[in-house]
């Protein structure tokens, strides 16, 4: 288990620098609750140990402004699921959501 | 169960049509192969449907929603047929097209509009499917944004004093309420929770009306004196349908420890239950935390709060008949005048350090004293406060002793809870329980123990930067630029206070 979480630091580590992402504060691992998060973007990798075997979910936390109750919720949505051994597709996975919602932000500015 | 049942057909279908294709298409099958059914047990099981792993990318992007889609459904605003005048008419009309305008914040500041479809929960873009529904062009269209909706919806929401008092109460108590074990529980017994209720609830008592707990001040009435003396139901119908009717004259609404309607209207209460005031000083228990109820707490200590009270009866009685008869008579004057005295003899100043409080098991700890934390002189700075004289010491966990310990900022404000073990160190949490301090370490181990202290933020380990001091700077710049940036761009006319 602990080679796979080092492992999975590494490629996220490198999956990052790959991006050349800036402004983040690297990876930081939980280690309650068995995840990573990917700099400051509320993106993070959490291993889940299943009956079916040990997974990585990629999930998103997020801020949404509630139009109904009242000021904002935190909402965590699940990106993609790998099993562990897969901790290539998991990083790029990560990180792409990553930059993925920076563009977003960026083009919604433009409107 | 219908949406299983339709995902099978499809599956079922989607085999038999591959099955299908696969028999007449020549170009699948060999050759040498005449009959469709000559076709052996490899072949079968390829045509046998698979278990398909969760897509290992971009989950719900098969599900038809696309951009293509949702501008069919807004058909009406894209062409400019329909154009709303408010914020509110866009959101109500894309509501009825089963859409949501979602305005997500993450939080490394991206903040984007998106276009969330309700049946699949699938979202897109907003700008993707059409530009007058980004951020900017919401705001300039209508003058002000989702999160300015938003902030507006929180304001019109209306919190009932009953919950606001709850809330507050619950967020005083915040070390009992709000413990980092989820599983730990607020209480250990019966007795524990009414012996904490006048500490922890501003002298007001715990009875059980039904199964809905209640927590509110006694209902008095005039001792021989004048004096108010609190009242607590009786075995005794007739008295306690005296002191029911004597509320009712006064107007005051009542807490009734019965455990039907039928037993308190025949005033048949729970003896020794205390009777409270049913105002606006009076609260559900549950309002303070839904876990915290009836039932999960007669679940929980085995007996609930009636039957407990009923023992507690038995008991007393049982004592009351058994016990012999002393030959010696007390009297109460002479009694009163000798330990009287003697404890006027035994008060002494005030320590000039807090005393220990009482050793906390795990979930069930006395939150005797409050931490402020705050910033002081460019430094965190953190004392000991003392909520029932307001006194303040220095802060030192050895003091203190193990346990949960409500925090408070600067302004009296709760801001989330210290964690001491047992060895002196101490963990800063948030009120959601997660490791969090933006002044220094949230971890700080035993002194002499060699550990190093560790940062988080919101639960998440971070790197130590130079200093306290510059961490703490570089979030009140932040805070300030945040600050102003919203006021710089928020319409002045939405925030009318």
């Amino acid at each position: 288990m602990s080679d796979d979480i080092t492992r999975m630091r590494q490629m996220l580590e490198a999956a990052v620098a790959g991006a050349q992402v800036r402004g983040d504060r690297g990876i930081a691992y939980d280690e309650g609750g068995l995840f990573f998060s990917v700099g400051d973007s509320g993106i993070e990798v959490a291993l889940e140990q299943t009956s079916s075997g040990d997974l990585w979910r990629v999930r998103e936390v997020f801020d949404i402004a509630d139009t109904v109750n009242g000021g904002f919720r935190t909402v965590a949505g699940t990106v993609s699921v790998h099993h562990v051994g897969d901790e290539l597709a998991v990083s790029k996975s990560a990180v792409m959501k990553m930059i993925e919602r920076r563009i977003d932000s960026a083009l919604d500015a433009v409107g | 169960m219908a949406a299983a049942a339709t995902r099978s057909a499809q599956r079922q279908t989607s085999w038999l049509q591959r099955l299908e294709n696969t028999l007449l298409s020549s170009g699948s099958r060999p050759a040498a192969r005449k009959s469709p059914f000559e076709f052996g047990v490899v072949t079968a099981s390829q045509f046998a449907p698979k278990a398909k792993f969760t897509p290992p990318t971009s989950i719900g992007q098969d599900i038809a929603f696309t951009i293509a889609e949702a501008r069919e459904r807004l058909r009406e605003f894209i062409d400019g047929s329909y154009s709303p005048k408010r914020l509110p008419d866009l959101l109500g009309y894309l509501r009825e097209r089963m859409l949501r305008l979602e305005s997500r914040r993450g939080r490394d500041g991206t903040a984007a509009n998106y276009l969330v479809d309700m049946r699949t929960n699938v979202a897109l873009p907003a700008a993707s499917v059409d530009l007058r529904l980004s951020r900017p062009a919401i705001a300039r269209r209508f003058g002000n944004s989702i999160e300015a909706e938003a902030e507006a919806a929180r304001r019109r929401v209306v919190r009932s004093p009953e919950l606001v008092l709850a809330q507050r109460l619950r967020n005083a108590n915040a070390g009992r309420f709000l413990a980092a074990d989820r599983d730990a529980q607020p209480f250990q017994d019966w007795d524990d929770m009414c012996f904490s209720a006048p500490a922890m609830f501003e002298q007001r008592d715990i009875a059980a009306q039904g199964s809905e707990l209640w927590v509110g001040f006694a209902f008095t009435v005039p001792g021989k004196k004048g004096e108010p003396l609190p009242v607590r139901a009786s075995d005794d119908p007739e008295e306690n349908l005296r002191i029911m009717k004597m509320a009712e004259d006064a107007g005051v609404k009542l807490v009734l420890p019965a455990r039907t309607k039928a037993d308190a209207l025949a005033g048949r209460l729970t003896p020794g239950m205390p009777v409270l005031v049913r105002d606006k000083d009076a609260f559900r228990i549950r309002l303070m935390d839904p876990e915290v109820n009836f039932q999960r707490l007669t679940d929980m200590f085995g007996v609930s709060l009636h039957d407990h009270f009923d023992r507690m009866q038995k008991h007393f009685a049982g004592r009351k008949n058994a016990a012999p008869k002393s030959a010696t008579v007390v009297d109460i004057a002479k009694f009163r005048e000798q330990f009287g005295k003697a404890r006027r003899v035994q008060q002494r100043p005030q320590p000039a350090a807090p005393v220990r409080p009482a050793a906390s098991v795990a979930g069930a700890a006395q939150p005797e004293y409050i931490i402020r934390h705050e910033w002081v002189d460019d430094r965190e700075s953190m004392v000991i406060v003392d909520p029932r004289t307001g006194q303040t010491y220095p802060f030192d966990p050895a003091v203190l002793g193990a346990g949960r310990f409500p925090k408070e900022d600067g302004f009296g404000l709760p801001s989330g809870y210290l964690a001491v073990s047992i060895d002196g160190g101490y963990t800063h949490y948030d009120a959601e329980g997660r490791e969090h301090n933006t002044m220094g370490p949230a971890i700080v181990p035993p002194r002499g123990s060699g550990e190093p202290v560790r940062y988080a933020e919101e639960g998440r380990f971070v790197q130590p930067a130079a200093s306290a001091g510059s961490r703490e700077r570089a979030f009140v710049e932040d805070f300030r630029r945040a600050d102003l940036e919203e006021a710089e761009n928020a319409p002045v006319h939405h925030y009318v206070r």
